[in-house]
């Protein structure tokens, strides 16, 4: 049975093999982007709406796929505070409201990413709708993590390594 | 402000504090806003989108975090640190010295102090601890205090974040952090001195003035990334952003051809996490972005400018006010949630009282990153006592007297605008 | 009765005499029976989104740039070329002919939204560091102009004959201090608020661009306002456009001046040989390819 546990383990690490790609090319296409116009005096556009497609799509499909809820940027200080009965009620609370206020937003969502066919990038000419795609998976993926953390508050069945704090992801400070 | 806005305010304070990802529980109460206000919900997926498109200067957050993970994982952060201690571990409470003169080496590289706490902090609070010379949470409080440097001195995460809310000049903004940084440097130098002579710390062992030729030049490729970044931005070959970029090259060439010490497995790894906090921080980003819609729709800094206005403070009582106001928020929010929704609806009030925005800027920036060593919720305080395995009580204890003298230090950059602004007006500001 | 709400969104700044200038000849000029909502800065919506945002009905108005239109009506792409116009007068006469009829009927028809009036917020020309005083587009060879970012302006450097670079509007100053470019091309108003006359001897007056806003409302919301409000906002859009014209045109007489006083070179160029070659330039380019049949020699026959 091996090997069917070594592709399942390549699947399911492709999502952090192509957030990795995003942000690789982002750093790749920024420094072709100076020695284009710096060293070969040729400026050129569509490196700076490749980074910035990158980098709309590096957050959204991170968050979507990649992103644990340890990584998430929470104030836990009462959260972790509190007893486990009311984390657990929390986690119920935060759930099942933020669920349900995606749920009822998705049409709307689905609509402007779809009305944005109409308009495209300057340079590569993409359409909108495909540049703004990604939004759908994350707003979808936001609907489906938090009814997974309210049914882990009802059934009491989240693990603290879940919850905690990951410190390296503050890195932006 | 209407009941919906009042409701969607409250929504977001009850979902962060219950431990949603403050992200997301901005997202809710946008929508909030916009379903009760019989508004098209979209508009906040819209204003997430556009935003994050129309964020150019944005795009500098992962490419300084790519940088900083390449040098840690690379040898440059122990070369450098081998460095300072050659330099003042000679001197009393001496490795105390070590870690501010390598923050403030490290600050050159990096925009970031949780970077450079987790970074050349490890290193440096098993130097400090070892033998016992240093009690451990004496070691995690200096190491968290001086991290505070790492933004003001460029590069800077969180000036691009200023830059972004405010229109101003990245580069100038850069150029107004240097002096600051060093401010905070010498005071806490100083205060690190009183303390190792009241607490008997010892002086570290001499390294031979023979040794130090060596010790440089081993640390040479490292030193030169300050004078590389900042000599391309201001020479006007790299834009601020793509300065992020050449930095984590920079760091990438030296670590693969000079010191073979990193691999492209390690690489690639770098690379995932880097993406992951990408991830979690552009969504707390992406929130903000589209709460603002809300905070504009309901003309909130409008209102807040007219209570501003209507106490009749000159700009000194203004600032004065504005001080206390951050670092109180700082006790409990984030600095980049402070830099992102606070500081956007006081520009204005700003910009009325005809403070300059680059001086104003520096105070948000040192003031927020403040709040990163103020307890209950300071984040490199989090990170140390990880570090250390010390409980953040006794963190706390140790660092206050670091707080004191990064007060005194901004008091400095508040009320001495000239401080800041001179090393822009020598670079062309005319502010 | 309720009023009508206009909710309205641009880019110029609150403290802008264009955004006093709006509130004044347009908002006061409407009267009671309207509640005219401005938002400025891009603080409401982002530069470039707000089409879109009125045509989902999210947005009642704004001030929009003639590029704004190029990707739902590619023919709109005539209207942003450099050296179109002669002067003012040629740009006014233009907009007040009936040449353009049947491209704002097309606006009307596809993108839904109805443009208003046609504001002048200003002439471009040729501000730089150099020894000697640029006439011709051959003067103007190897010269680092800097454009705004994007492949339609730096469009607009080389067919003048420079070499475009691409630099954030706030670096400017520096990139000019530190010659990493030699010019850039903005109107007096942009150069002095960025202080740029301390570090350029010489504007040209090309005018290569003499722009104009298109003052722009929903297609939905005019249709949901009666004959008589139709009116009122008709008339309020073109006073809009006479009291932004003369604010304008004033700021660039009295500039003109003070930067003459202050010892900067301003002199004009040879526009002719600047029009010609740009304009031939453009004809044998992709972005001539969208120019509705002979709407060129009819624009530049009004100028004659
Ligand atoms: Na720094
Ligand atoms: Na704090």
């Amino acid at each position: 049975m091996e090997p069917v546990t070594t592709l399942w383990q390549r699947l399911a690490a492709l999502p952090r093999h192509i957030s990795a790609l995003l942000l690789g090319s982002m750093f790749a296409v920024f420094i072709l982007q100076i020695v284009f116009r710096y060293f070969l005096n040729l400026p050129v556009g569509w490196t700076v709406e490749w980074v910035t497609i990158a980098w709309v799509w590096g957050i959204l499909f991170s968050f979507a796929f990649v992103v644990r809820q340890g990584d998430m940027i929470r104030l836990d200080i009462v959260y972790s505070a509190v007893p486990r009965a009311v984390r657990r009620a929390f986690d119920i609370f935060t759930g099942l409201t933020c669920a349900t206020i995606f749920i009822y937003t998705l049409p709307a969502a689905w609509g402007y990413v779809t009305f944005m066919e109409i308009e495209r990038t300057a340079y590569l000419r993409w359409p909108f709708d495909l540049v703004f795609g990604i939004y759908i998976p994350f707003h979808i993926s936001v609907i489906i993590r938090m009814l997974l953390t309210a049914w882990g508050g009802i059934m009491g069945s989240r693990t603290r390594d879940e919850v905690d704090l990951h410190p390296e992801t503050h890195d932006y400070d | 402000m209407t009941d919906p806005f009042l409701l969607s305010m409250a929504l977001i304070v009850f979902l962060s504090i219950a431990g949603l990802s403050v992200g997301l529980a901005m997202m809710c109460g946008s929508f909030l806003y916009l379903i009760m206000k019989g508004y098209d919900p979209s508009i906040a997926s819209e204003q997430l989108l556009q935003g994050l498109y129309n964020g150019y200067t944005l795009l500098a957050i992962p490419l300084f975090i790519l940088a900083a993970d390449i040098m840690n994982i690379g040898s440059l952060a122990d070369r450098l640190l081998r460095f300072c201690q050659a330099l003042v571990g000679r001197f009393r409470g001496g490795l105390g010295h070590v870690n501010v003169v390598s923050s403030v080496i490290f600050s050159g590289m990096s925009g970031s102090a949780v970077a450079d706490a987790v970074g050349m902090g490890k290193i440096i609070i098993g130097l400090m601890t070892r033998d016992g010379k240093y009690t451990a949470s004496y070691a995690a409080a200096i190491t968290a205090a001086t991290a505070t440097i790492g933004p003001i001195i460029p590069p800077s995460i969180p000036m691009v974040l200023y830059a972004l809310v405010s229109d101003q000049s990245v580069g100038f903004l850069f150029a107004a952090g240097l002096a600051p940084g060093l401010l905070m440097a010498l005071v806490m130098a100083v205060m690190n001195y009183i303390i190792a002579r009241k607490r008997g710390f010892p002086t570290d062992e001499a390294v031979p003035m023979s040794e130090l030729p060596r010790i440089t030049m081993q640390a040479f490729p490292a030193l030169m990334l300050p004078v590389i970044l900042l000599g391309g931005i201001y020479s006007g070959i790299v834009t601020p952003t793509e300065a992020a970029a050449v930095a984590a090259a920079y760091a990438l060439t030296i670590s693969v051809i000079l010191y073979r010490s990193v691999s492209f497995r390690a690489f690639w790894e770098t690379l995932s996490s880097g993406a992951r906090s990408a991830g979690s921080i552009g969504v707390l980003i992406a929130g903000s972005i589209t709460f603002n819609y809300v905070i504009t729709r309901e003309d909130v800094p409008n209102a807040l400018a007219t209570w501003l206005g209507s106490m009749d403070l000159g700009p000194t009582g203004f600032l004065v006010m504005v001080n206390i106001l951050i670092l109180l928020l700082g006790c409990v929010l984030e600095g980049g949630a402070i830099l992102l929704i606070v500081v956007p609806i006081l520009i204005p009030a700003v910009q009325a009282m005809g403070i300059d925005l680059i001086h104003f800027g520096v105070i948000a920036v040192v003031n927020s990153m403040l709040g990163l060593i103020t307890p209950p919720y300071g984040l490199l305080l989090f990170i140390t006592a990880n570090i250390t395995k010390q409980p953040l009580g006794a963190i706390v204890r140790d660092i206050w007297p670091f707080i004191l003298a990064l007060l005194f230090a901004l008091g400095i950059i508040t009320f001495i605008p000239d401080f800041v602004l001179f090393l822009p007006r020598l670079l062309g500001y005319q502010g | 009765a309720d009023k009508v709400e206009l909710i309205y969104s641009d880019t110029v700044s609150e403290n802008d005499i264009r955004t006093t200038t709006l509130r004044e000849a347009f908002g006061a000029c409407l009267g009671d029976e309207f509640e005219f909502k401005s938002y400025h800065g891009a603080t409401l919506f982002k530069q470039g989104t707000e089409m879109t945002a009125m045509q989902r009905g999210n947005l009642d108005m704004a001030n929009l740039a003639i590029f704004d239109f190029y990707n739902q009506i590619p023919s709109t792409a005539i209207l942003g070329t450099p050296f179109l116009f002669r002067d003012y007068d040629h740009m006014r006469a233009v907009y007040n002919s009936d040449v353009l009829d049947g491209m704002l009927a097309e606006i009307e028809e596809k993108a839904k939204v109805k443009i208003l009036s046609f504001p002048y917020i200003g002439a471009r020309h040729l501000g730089y560091v150099g020894d000697n005083r640029i006439m011709t587009p051959a003067d103007l060879e190897g010269v680092k102009l800097r454009m705004p970012p994007g492949e339609g302006w730096q469009f607009v450097g080389t067919a003048m004959g420079a070499s475009p670079v691409p630099v954030p509007f706030t670096e400017v100053y520096t990139a000019l201090q530190t010659g990493a470019i030699d010019g850039q091309d903005n109107g007096f108003p942009a150069v002095r608020s960025m202080k740029f006359d301390e570090v350029i001897n010489h504007i040209g007056k090309t005018a290569h661009l003499i722009a104009a806003n298109e003052f722009t409302i929903s297609m939905s919301k005019w249709n949901s306002m009666t004959e008589a409000q139709q009116a009122k906002v008709q008339e309020c859009a073109d006073n809009f456009e006479a009291a932004l014209d003369k604010v304008t045109l004033d700021q660039e007489a009295t500039l003109e001046a003070d930067m003459v006083a202050n010892g900067l070179d301003v002199y004009t160029p040879d526009n002719a040989a600047f029009q010609s070659h740009v304009i031939e330039v453009y004809q044998n380019s992709d972005y001539s390819k969208d120019w509705p049949a002979g709407m060129i020699d009819a624009i530049i026959a009004i100028g004659q």
